[in-house]
């Protein structure tokens, strides 16, 4: 039991919050992908979603890089290898600290 | 918890299919070779359909179209509305999926030629199961995420044995496949008429 406690607390508290979930969840299934895809699958407004990748940038989880398509800026988001990293350990504490 | 967590890591792969040019391309394909067969089945010996060569330049030449169209609908008019990923590759995967489906597909194709070899109902059941392999691989690309595919899905099922029915003959077995492509064509036309009216293109991000 205190061993299942002890892993809920080790939790990373950057993504735990749900919408920097959704995308650590989303980037961990592909290898780049622009703002308006994460925009348009988690249904978070740009605002919101600026702050939760700045955050997530400066953890140094999500790489973000600006560039163009055509005429129109486009922002690429990818995964960091410490990203993938923290994210597959944060399905292993939750599995084990929900575990019933 | 877990299984919401689930749901956003799949969501990038059915976003290939997101605007029904997966769809089409299919349906392309599909009717394409079939237009291939009837012209092959009824020209005459000497006549370019003939030429045996002329099937694998056929062949490439179709999916070098549906890949180019398919890649210009999606940077014209997918990424604007919706975003642009790029999916991860794992060459181990591909192979493990090209080989499963090739080895899927023989057994498939195996049990279609012999397995009522001696039925007199033999050309029905092989349409009937013809018609169900190509519904079940519908089901799976497309998620039967909404009600209306399940009718898109009855009609692959018994279209092409209902096709048969009507036009017996050598090109009737064709014809019969071409009922396939246009199901799928249909399906992915509500799915493109649906997507656009759903989406706008969008301003990138700030």
């Amino acid at each position: 039991m205190k061993e299942r406690l002890r892993s809920l607390s080790a939790i990373d508290r950057v993504i735990h919050e749900p919408g920097r979930l959704m995308i650590i969840a989303l980037l961990s299934a592909v290898e780049e992908a622009d703002f308006l895809y994460l925009q348009y699958e988690t249904g978070l407004n740009k605002g919101t979603l600026s702050s939760h990748l700045a955050r997530l940038e400066d953890a140094g989880y999500v790489e973000i890089t600006k560039t163009y398509r055509g005429k129109i800026p486009q922002t690429l988001l990818r995964l960091t290898s410490s990203g993938c990293r923290i994210f597959a350990q944060y399905k292993r504490h939750m599995k084990k600290g929900l575990q019933m | 918890m877990t299984e919401g967590i689930s749901d956003y890591l799949k969501r990038p792969s059915r976003y290939a299919m997101i605007e029904g040019v997966g769809e089409m391309g299919i349906a392309i394909v599909i009717s394409g070779i079939s237009a291939f067969g009837i012209l092959h089945a009824r020209a005459g010996e000497h006549s370019i359909w003939n030429w045996k060569p002329i099937m694998l330049i056929y062949g490439v030449v179709l999916l070098a179209l549906v890949f180019l169209a398919q890649a210009m609908i999606k940077k014209r008019i997918t990424y604007p509305r919706t975003g642009y990923l790029k999916h991860r590759h794992s060459r181990v995967k591909s192979v493990v999926a090209i080989v499963s489906a090739a080895m899927l597909g023989a057994i498939c194709a195996v049990l279609i030629s012999n397995f009522w070899k001696h039925s007199e109902h033999r050309q029905d059941l092989q349409l009937l199961l013809s018609g169900l392999i190509w519904c079940l691989l519908y089901a799976y690309a497309t998620k039967m995420d909404q009600t209306w595919r399940w009718i898109v899905a009855v009609a692959m099922t018994f279209g092409p044995l209902g096709t048969d029915r009507i036009m017996s003959g050598d090109p009737g077995q064709w014809v019969s496949f071409i009922v396939i492509g246009i199901c799928w064509l249909i399906s992915g036309t509500i799915t493109f008429w649906l997507y656009l009216r759903r989406t706008r293109p969008a301003q990138e991000a700030p």
